[in-house]
């Protein structure tokens, strides 16, 4: 076990602030911004050590919308908690790139559900993380009324979590991870638990906020679909221990709505997918 | 989660379904005692009592003894309370540090506090500080105790949310641990509370000259059976006062699990 905290690497840093300036268009280049080698995670268990990830190698470049795929219990939320520093129990190198010059945080995570404090207003919900930096009241309450007015709760912010819906509250979750600012979003299964309505909603308004703030998302679902509509690369994962199966581009427009999204070309995908998926759902369920 | 625990006296109509049995009784009682069919030597009327209640107020002994008994528990319950909610934080979030308390608390918390009180004496005399510390000790532990289960039941997304908005140890206390546990830690002050005025009547009544306790104990040996009442409408006032209070203001401060 020689875990480590993920490392920046600096030389990317400044040619990324520079990209930062450019179109949409352009900026998605192939610099890396995530790089994972041989990541391995084995957690300790009574009868027999689990071994959730094996030698995982996977490079995430700078700005992209990237989808991790697999069965459950294929090790994609333990990946992203590794992503994320909040397990740095793993074997194997991850460096992000861009560590920033204000002290933020590289990474900020959403989580499926209960990442929002039910105890705090939903603006101190979306304020927290500027807390937590030190950001003096005022500014972040500014900061954090700016990304509430994005996802549409503006006349929410002096209520609390358990007076809003399920994908209200999912909404305070991005709320706040935009107001952080991180490089990196992680996102674990943010809307897996919300309705096919509420879901294409939040998955629209997820995608104008990254186009207009340029972030690095990793994304988990175990939804095909949504790791189409969503993604400019997937990776599909192996069952337990997880491993990179396949990573394949969507070459799909954006921006992608409703209606948007070539139906054959989505078809195939969605297919190829499936087709990479099902010998691993079919293994996780006879094991 | 803890709904059914949950108790609402917000509305009036709620409050007379539960004042009104114990009025029932209480006429009863005082019908009964009027008649003389129960004896009103042993259990004078309700109206006479509270006649008595208010009259020795006004001359003063009886509101002593209620504050000399009010401020133990205050006291007790201000020590107690602070330590247990601290220590069962810590407890709660630090394995080590609940690896090293723990059995402590283990053995401790099932022993009837009053069994201890003789050697607290013993040890260190019998002095106020040792009736208020008898108390403390009985309720810290029942807080403790609730409070390191409070913290381990939250839910681990909220530690690592926190965590990763980079929270550090005082923000993970303050802005996690504690509103977390916040239920808890509330059901652990009303029990204290509970056991803490059993222990300060008992405790008045063999080794105090003052106090609720040693009034009730000295008005029954006294044959004052009067007075023992009154002590014991005071008593039983500060016991709801103080109770209901702690479990009102729980339910206040943890309102989001109401719904």
């Amino acid at each position: 076990m020689n875990g480590e905290p993920p490392k920046a690497f600096n030389e990317q840093n400044s040619k990324a602030t520079e990209m930062a300036e450019t179109s949409r268009e352009e900026s998605v280049t192939e610099s890396p911004c995530i790089r994972a080698r041989g990541v391995g995670k084995t957690y300790a268990a009574r009868s027999d050590d689990v071994e959730a990830l094996a030698d995982v190698d996977l490079t995430i470049h700078d700005q992209e919308f990237f989808c991790l795929l697999g069965p459950s219990g294929c090790g994609k939320s333990t990946f992203l908690r590794i992503l994320s520093g909040l397990d740095s129990d793993y074997t194997g190198t991850v460096e992000i790139s861009a560590a920033r010059a204000d002290g933020g945080s590289v990474t900020n995570m959403v989580f499926q559900e209960h990442g929002i404090f039910p105890w705090k207003t939903v603006l101190d919900n979306v304020a927290f993380g500027l807390k937590m930096d030190g950001v003096e009241k005022q500014r972040r309450h500014e900061k954090a009324r700016t990304y509430l007015e994005k996802v549409d709760l503006a006349e929410f912010a002096d209520s609390y979590p358990h007076q809003l819906s399920g994908g209200m509250k999912q909404r305070v979750a991005i709320a706040r991870a935009f107001t952080n600012d991180p490089e990196v979003l992680l996102m674990d299964e943010p809307f897996g638990v919300l309705d096919a309505q509420t879901k294409r909603n939040l998955q629209a308004e997820l995608l104008s906020l990254w186009s207009e703030t340029k972030k690095t998302v990793v994304y988990v679902t175990h939804d095909i679909e949504e790791a189409i509509t969503l993604g400019d690369r997937l990776a599909v994962m192996t069952a337990r221990p997880g491993g990179v199966k396949e990573v394949l581009d969507v070459d799909l427009p954006r921006p992608r709505t409703r209606g948007s999204i070539p139906t054959d070309e989505f078809t195939t995908l969605r297919e190829r997918v499936w087709e990479l998926l099902s010998d691993e759902v079919q293994q996780s369920v006879e094991r | 989660m803890s709904q059914s625990r949950r108790r609402r006296y917000t509305s009036p109509r709620k409050l007379g379904f539960h004042v009104a049995p114990i009025l029932a009784v209480l006429l009863c009682w005082e019908v009964l005692a009027r008649l003389a069919v129960v004896n009103p030597t042993f259990f004078p009327p309700p109206s006479v009592v509270v006649g008595v209640t208010g009259q020795l107020l006004v001359e003063g002994s009886l509101a002593y003894h209620t504050w000399v008994s009010l401020r133990r528990v205050l006291l007790a319950f201000f020590v107690g309370s602070t330590s247990g909610i601290a220590i069962g934080l810590w407890m709660g979030w630090s394995r080590p540090i609940r690896l090293l308390v723990n059995p402590y608390v283990s053995l401790f918390y099932p022993i009837p506090k009053i069994a201890l009180v003789p050697i607290m004496f013993t040890l260190l005399g019998v002095t106020e500080t040792v009736r208020v510390l008898a108390m403390s000790i009985a309720i810290f532990l029942l807080v403790a105790v609730n409070t390191m289960g409070g913290v381990q039941q939250i839910d681990d997304a909220y530690i690592d949310a926190a965590l990763d908005n980079g929270a550090g140890t005082l923000a993970l206390y303050r802005d996690v641990l504690l509103p977390g546990s916040l239920s808890e830690i509330f059901a652990g002050l009303s029990l204290g509370l509970g056991v803490g005025f059993n222990l300060i009547v008992v405790i008045e009544m063999l080794a105090a000259k003052s106090g609720l306790g040693y009034l009730i104990w000295r008005s029954w040996r006294l044959f004052t059976i009067q007075r023992m009442y009154a002590a014991l409408v005071m008593i039983t006032l500060l016991g709801i006062v103080f109770i209901y209070g702690v479990d009102a203001l729980g339910d206040r401060l943890t309102f989001w699990e109401a719904e």
